[in-house]
């Protein structure tokens, strides 16, 4: 107990005495005495022990040790109401109304009686604040980063690196021992995984083990920072803190298109080994910054969508809710991954631990406030993200031109070639009938829920008659439509047909008439719409136009789909006699069908464009069965779409601007929106203190500043949580354990002086360089050694605090699935782009009329199948699908900063590494891929897949024991081979060949699931 | 099994994986022996072995529930037609709203919005008179059973984010869900099958993620119910290989496991990875029989309305949560979704009431009848409720403001109502509970102290009601 609790302690005490020896009342007169003398030592004794800094229990969220505790209030709101006891929530919960207080035992009559009487004296209290004062300058991760001295055991021939001499010098003060080197292929696997999160290769283990030289340890290291692998792996690392996701809401599938330019834009960074602090700035104040071209321009753009990506919730209907949310998150992201700080903590109260007054919270809140992330555009409830238009660089403009020229002269020969096949076949099919009535049918794929039992819905379009483009027929009186509305069974529900009458080659005669029809809801789910030219004639069908579904009593509208929203194709002719324009070539988003290429958009030839309607018929002027038409119109749509997404003025960034009138914020009382304090002139945190603390022009947001005050050379913070992630993601743990928080409640660091030798290297002699400080790193000693065992230090230092070994560890989800792509030589290499295959057919859903913004359907563009995990399509919760394996080996959520991952051991994973279909697949292509590399050879083929997967060294390949005989590891594999390959043979009767291939797949399948494979020293 | 410690044992056996797996399985709990599982035996509370982080726990204070069973109702069920009768809704329905929307909230389709009555009757039901609407006919003969609670409030109109907070207590981070922390602070009573399943989950992994909690108090997911050709359980088994092979390919992943393990002398993560291909070789053999309900009589059958449209699928959901309760896990949950009528809610709700009736008075007669209810806590609610007045005209809108859940066994008092709404239905007005309240009712009826149940994470302790919570104790029993 200090000397100041005690003296609290003895006032209280004699308080109390006090208020037992006045005699009751006698001090009435004097509202303040009778406070004192009183009230006070009741409340004192029945209710601090619950509600007060001191206990450190807010109940409620309501503490009685001040004024302002009850001024403030709980969750219910202020508890007193000063001269009106019968209106104090405090007063009703003691008298046992509402809330029942104290909960053991009501207070007797008297103490309730004298409680009244203070409140209705207005309730005077002298108390000030409680919340005990944390000095900042009693925090470590606070004070300046000193300059340590370097320990004496430098001289020791153990150290290569300063940072060793830190360790050595711990380890001998604890009496232990830094255990023996690891053998050099233990370290190149080890090496190769920590910055490339690859295995290394077959020759890159051979070179390494023959290289005698003394700097081979550093050129393997140089060969690693410089491959680009290493941007893919570290670039991972910082996305786990961006709360990366390509996608966005938190159902997850919400298109947001642009999130990779971020992802690329950070694995780039990590490649050109782009200055931290500049780094930082960039995804801060990008926006910002000067710039030298167009360019950089775009990259510092796209570097804010550190800030614009994030789990938003774009559909909450409270719109000021989400604001504060963004911005909670922000301050949440900045505070964890550079500070270290959980800042957060502070929106709805000063901060419990850490010298964070709530009025901190909200000068940086206003800096967000001021910056544009989401937008409200209505109607509905969905928010978007701020896109940012990118500027255009005069290579972009150059490459695209070079592009539409080549692609342009491509398509010309396309066009070509497929007008020669047309005519070819145009003359026999022509007039011959389609037997499949489905032959020109499209489908709304889109299911619409107007099918609720009992209500009447109405179908209404706009019909004409149709033309051929150029063949001169007419219509007959039986030509017609079929319009069927479908149960998701595909039975008919209602259909209703429609001659729109004969039509004799008049012009004027083309002309769109309004039709319905009504149907009935059964209830048995969504529908779908589906139409048809009228199948027994075989012939034309008719236009449509303006085709909606209505509740028929209220014409409450459904759905509707005026095709005025689609993609024209090139024109393919002039219809006959009216000579309209005819996009014989259409898509329509949401519709498809095997009748598509039966169809026809034509210009209605109305005022307004676009105005289009959509002709069927069936057979097409335009169509042959000629195999190399289907191939020809696929390239043709391919070129289309691939320019398109090349339009260098179409390209925006999700990234974040600066608002017209920037402006203070206000404190949100309890954190919540409704209840505004005082305004807060923008700012930083307080208890951070930086040698010139920049100022906030009135007209700026702060950004800028922030981001000035975050790579300040005097703060604190910022390079000491760096360093420590570094330290983290090569030694397994952080010198402080706790990597997002520094604080208070946070370990402190195992090597503190370590802590700000590493710090000062990074920012002052390698100028913020992270190459180079992970090559001091990984070339020291301490990284050298094995991760051999010792009962002795084991017992002394169990959690390896020290490090006298390196830790075993299980390879990063990502670097689990790469490998098992490697081994069976799947995997794709390729880098950057756009990740959700949005040009694929039916990949985007919901573009047509609905309230919901389009979502992703979820198919992997085959392009980035199996690239690197990072390459892949992130959803806004766990992976799963073909990327459920990361999400059973601990990848994090998209939601959660992650600053360490989990890391579990659960029978989910052995289920998952026995059962799972990636498993067995890649296990058989494995297979495929080494028997065919090593086609005779068993124990040659079992030498090569262990040292490819486990990175034996040839001499430790466990084939033959010393004395030259099979050895005990190589005996079972060989036993268990012989033993599947019988199985195989008799159970699945397969060939011999067959059957040995089987057999390879499952010693393949068990590698990928051993401790060897998963786990590396 | 006392005296080898199980690496000992796996360094030692020369009888491969599977044999030690079968070994284990018959030196313990023989729950799957008969069809009807015998009633588990408590473990001793003071056994806490951070390698058997399922081991039953002791409890803050003697518990009134074993297990919870939650019947969540997705999409939110209209309070006023189906607990929560208001004769002025009634008398009014039609006219023109007598009170403001929020003007926080975005709207659709409430451009002429009125009051809208409730879409069918109701009646007084079982001794206590519970007011129950006509379309709950069967689960009315529990009406003695269970107690309404008619004034539950949430933070957020938004699907995802009350079903988030109605599981998770929060609206935003990534944190545990109440049958992760059930199964953190209390173990589980059978070591063989997981501590907290969730039957045909409508909503996303997160709803039922561990989250910062170790992930062995993860929800386990059901994903079929045992009639077709998916396995219950993700990656439950292998269907292409022979099974001997699988066998074989397992023994010797593990043999390769053990030899390193030999040659590294200690590590503990290896260890547990041998572990946990032993547990998993044992729900590859044991879980498909405890969700084949093959062995069940007609007459069960029957009660659940299984085999009979258009109860037969959640019927089946219901009867596997009372075999999975009866087995001794912590938590199950079974999800209905549909409950979200924006449109045609007089046609709508009647389908779901029709499809979940029958399995519910199934459940509640089957759980009494084998002594289970008294220490089962079943919970029915959606995330929230909805207007009294008309969205589209004939459907409602979500409303987080005040709507009915019910609780039934495990230490509730039956047969009557907490909590009172306006005249409308609209807003809670007396006896409100928070969905943080409702959490630590739950906890505490299962022994814990919600606020002394933490886990450290982040530097500060973490727990289900956050810094809120209440328990509602008018409604224990």
């Amino acid at each position: 107990m200090s000397i100041n609790d005690q003296k609290s302690t003895l006032t209280l005490l004699l308080a109390t005495i006090a208020a037992l020896c006045a005699p009751r009342f006698s001090c009435a007169d004097d509202p303040d005495e009778f406070f004192v003398k009183q009230a006070l030592p009741i409340i004192e004794k029945r209710c601090l022990s619950c509600h007060s800094h001191a206990a450190g229990k807010a109940k409620g969220g309501l503490v009685l040790d001040s004024k302002s505790g009850w001024q403030q209030g709980g969750t219910d709101g202020p508890a007193l109401v000063p001269f009106k006891p019968d209106e104090s929530l405090l007063i009703s919960a003691i008298r046992y109304d509402d809330y029942q207080m104290p909960p053991e035992e009501k207070l007797p009559d008297a103490e309730i009686a004298i409680l009244e009487q203070w409140v209705a004296q207005g309730a005077p209290d002298h108390r000030e604040t409680k919340r005990p004062a944390i000095d900042p300058a009693k925090l470590w991760a606070l004070q300046p980063i000193l300059q340590p001295s370097i320990p004496a055991t430098w001289d020791s021939s153990w150290c290569l690196d300063r940072a060793d001499a830190f360790i050595l010098e711990k380890l001998q003060n604890a009496r232990l021992r830094p255990v023996a080197q690891a053998p050099r292929n233990v370290w190149l696997r080890r090496v190769t995984l920590d910055l490339t999160g690859l295995l290394p290769t077959q020759a890159e283990l051979d070179d390494f083990l023959k290289d005698p030289s003394e700097r081979a340890h550093e050129t393997v290291v140089d060969r690693l920072l410089n491959s680009p692998a290493y941007g893919d792996h570290w670039g991972r690392h910082w996305l786990d803190l961006a709360c990366y996701a390509d996608l966005a809401d938190i159902q997850g599938d919400v298109l947001v298109r642009e999130a990779w330019r971020y992802r690329d834009y950070v694995i780039e960074a990590f490649n050109a080994d782009k200055p931290l602090d500049r780094f930082i700035q960039e995804q801060i104040a990008g926006d910002l910054l000067e710039c030298h071209d167009q360019r950089e321009h775009r990259e510092l753009i796209v570097a804010t969508g550190f800030l614009a990506i994030g789990p938003w919730t774009l559909q909450n209907y409270i719109k000021g809710q989400l604001a504060a949310d963004v911005v909670d998150h922000q301050i949440d992201k900045i505070g964890r991954t550079f500070l270290g700080q959980t800042l957060a903590c502070a929106r709805c109260h000063d901060h419990k631990f850490d010298p964070v007054p709530t009025a901190d919270y909200y000068a940086l809140a206003g800096i967000f406030h001021s910056t544009k992330t989401t937008s409200y555009d209505g109607p509905g409830v969905w928010s978007q993200i701020s896109h940012v238009p990118l500027p255009i660089t005069p290579d972009d403009q150059s490459a695209y031109e070079r592009l539409a020229a080549e692609l342009s002269e491509k398509k010309q020969q396309l066009t070509k070639e497929l007008d020669g096949l047309i005519k070819q076949d145009a003359q026999t099919r022509f007039t011959k009938k389609i037997e499949d009535d489905q032959a020109n049918a499209i489908t709304s794929t889109q299911n619409i829920d107007a099918n609720q039992t009992g209500v009447e819905y109405r179908v209404s379009f706009l019909a004409g008659p149709s033309v051929w483009s150029d063949a001169g027929q007419a219509t007959q009186a039986t030509d017609g439509l079929v319009v069927q509305v479908l149960r998701a069974d595909a039975s008919v529900l209602a259909y209703h047909t429609l001659n729109p009458g004969a039509w004799t080659a008049q012009a004027d005669s083309q002309s769109f008439s309004p039709a319905s029809f009504q149907y009935t809801g059964d209830g048995s789910g969504p529908i779908q719409l589906h139409i048809t030219s009228w199948a027994f004639t075989g012939r034309f069908g008719g236009a449509i136009d303006d085709l909606s579904v209505a509740v028929a009593s209220d014409a409450k509208s459904i759905f509707t789909e005026d095709f005025s929203n689609c993609q024209l194709g090139n024109t393919q002719g002039i219809q006959a006699h009216t000579g309209r324009t005819v996009y014989a070539k259409c898509t329509m988003p949401n519709w498809t069908g095997s009748g598509i290429n039966h169809s026809h958009m034509v210009d209605r030839g109305d005022k307004d464009q676009p105005n289009i309607a959509l002709q069927f018929y069936s057979g097409s002027p335009r169509s042959t069965n000629h195999p190399r038409a289907t191939e020809i119109q696929r390239e043709l749509a391919a070129i289309d779409q691939r320019l398109e997404s090349a339009r260098p003025d179409k390209q925006t960034a999700l990234a974040v601007a600066e608002i017209p009138e920037p402006a203070d914020c206000r404190i949100y009382k309890r954190g919540d929106f409704q209840s505004l304090g005082d305004s807060i002139p923008r700012g930083f945190v307080r208890a951070i203190s930086v040698s010139q603390e920049p100022k906030i022009p009135e007209n700026q947001s702060g950004r800028l500043q922030l981001a000035q005050w975050l790579t300040d050379a005097s703060n604190p913070l910022t390079p000491r949580v760096l360093v420590n992630r570094i330290w983290k993601e090569l030694f397994g743990q952080g010198l402080v354990r706790t990597v997002d928080y520094f604080g208070v409640h946070g370990e402190t660091a195992s090597h503190p002086e370590l802590l700000d030798f590493l710090a000062n290297r990074m920012r002052i002699d390698d100028g913020w360089s992270l190459k180079k400080t992970i090559k001091h790193l990984v070339l020291s000693q301490t990284y050298r050694m094995a991760s051999s065992h010792d009962p002795q230090f084991a017992s002394v230092d169990p959690d390896n605090r020290l490090l006298w070994h390196m830790p075993r560890r299980r390879m990063t989800a990502e670097s689990i699935r790469d490998a098992i792509l490697t081994l069976s030589a799947q995997l794709d290499l390729g880098r950057g782009g756009p990740s959700l295959g949005l040009h694929l057919e039916g990949n985007i859903a919901g573009l047509g009329g609905n309230v919901n913004p389009p979502t992703w359907v979820g198919k992997v563009d085959p392009k980035v199948r199996n690239r690197r995990s990072i390459y892949l399509p992130y959803k806004r919760e766990r992976p799963s699908g073909d990327l459920e394996i990361l999400s059973v080996f601990d990848f994090p959520h998209p939601n959660d900063i992650t600053g360490q991952r989990a890391s579990t051991t659960v029978a989910t994973q052995a289920l998952y590494l026995i059962n799972a279909p990636l498993m067995k697949e890649q296990a058989r292509k494995m297979a495929e891929h080494w028997i065919a590399k090593v086609p005779d050879d068993q124990s040659e083929r079992y030498r090569q897949v262990v040292a490819a997967a486990y990175s034996r060294a040839p001499d430790h390949a466990a084939i033959r024991d010393d004395a030259g005989k099979d050895d005990e590891e190589f005996k079972s594999v060989l036993e268990f081979l012989k033993t599947c390959k019988e199985a195989y043979e008799v159970s699945e009767n397969l060939s011999d060949e067959q059957a040995a291939v089987s057999a390879w797949a499952e010693l393949c399948h068990a590698i990928l699931g051993s401790n060897e494979f998963l786990f590396y020293e | 099994m006392n005296d080898l410690t199980r690496r000992e044992i796996l360094q030692k056996t020369c009888c491969g994986f599977g044999g030690l797996a079968l070994n284990a399985l018959l030196q313990q709990d023989p729950v799957f022996a008969n069809p009807v599982f015998a009633d588990p035996v408590f473990a001793d509370p003071a056994v806490s072995d951070p390698t058997r982080p399922l081991v039953p726990k002791p409890t803050h204070f003697p518990a009134k529930a074993k297990r919870v069973l939650f019947l969540f109702m997705s999409g939110g069920p209209s309070q006023m037609d189906l607990f929560d009768p208001k004769p002025e809704l009634e008398k009014r329905s039609g006219q023109a709203l007598p009170y403001k929307l929020p003007d926080t909230e975005a709207t659709v389709g409430l451009e002429q919005t009125k009051l809208l009555g409730p879409i069918a009757g109701f009646k007084p039901q079982g001794q206590c008179g519970l007011m129950m609407s006509e379309m709950l006919a069967l689960t009315a003969a529990h009406a003695d059973d269970l107690c309404v609670l008619r004034a539950v409030h949430a933070d957020s109109p938004n699907h995802p984010l009350a079903i988030r907070q109605i599981h998770t207590g929060n609206l935003f981070d990534v944190v545990p869900s109440m049958g992760s922390w059930l199964s953190y602070g209390l173990g589980t009573e059978n070591q063989q099958l997981p501590s907290y399943i969730t039957i045909l989950p409508q909503e996303g992994e997160r709803n039922y993620s561990s989250a910062f909690l170790p992930a062995i108090h993860q929800g386990t997911a059901i994903q079929e119910l045992g009639t077709g050709t998916k396995s219950p359980i993700r990656h439950l088994s292998d269907t292409q290989s022979p099974a001997q092979i699988q066998r074989q390919r397992i023994d010797l992943i593990q043999s390769m496991n053990r030899r390193q393990l030999q040659r590294l002398q200690s590590d503990q993560q290896m260890e547990g990875v041998i572990e946990s291909f032993e547990l998993a070789f044992r729900m590859q053999t044991e879980t498909p029989k405890l969700v084949d309900i093959s062995g069940e009589s007609q007459e069960t059958l029957d009660l659940y309305g299984i085999g009979q449209p258009p109860s037969d699928e959640f019927g089946r959901q219901c009867l596997l949560a009372r075999r999975f309760s009866e087995a001794g896990v912590r938590f199950v949950q079974v999800s209905l979704g549909g409950w979200d009528h924006h449109n045609g809610i007089a046609s709508g709700l009647k389908d779901r009431c029709r499809v979940s009736d029958k399995p519910i008075a199934g459940l509640l007669s089957d759980l009494k009848r084998r002594g289970l209810l008294d220490d089962t806590l079943v919970i029915w609610g959606g995330e929230f409720g909805r207007t009294p007045h008309a969205q589209n005209g004939d459907g409602r809108e979500h409303n987080h403001h005040g709507f009915s859940m019910w609780m039934a066994g495990g230490g509730v008092r039956g047969g009557i109502t907490h909590g009172v709404t306006d005249d409308f239905g609209y807003h809670g007005v007396d006896q409100r509970v928070h969905i943080n309240d409702l959490h630590a009712t739950i906890l505490h009826l299962m022994g814990l102290d919600h606020e002394r149940l933490t886990y450290q994470h982040h530097g500060r302790p973490f727990r289900l009601t956050d810094v809120a919570g209440k328990v509602v104790r008018e409604i224990l029993a």
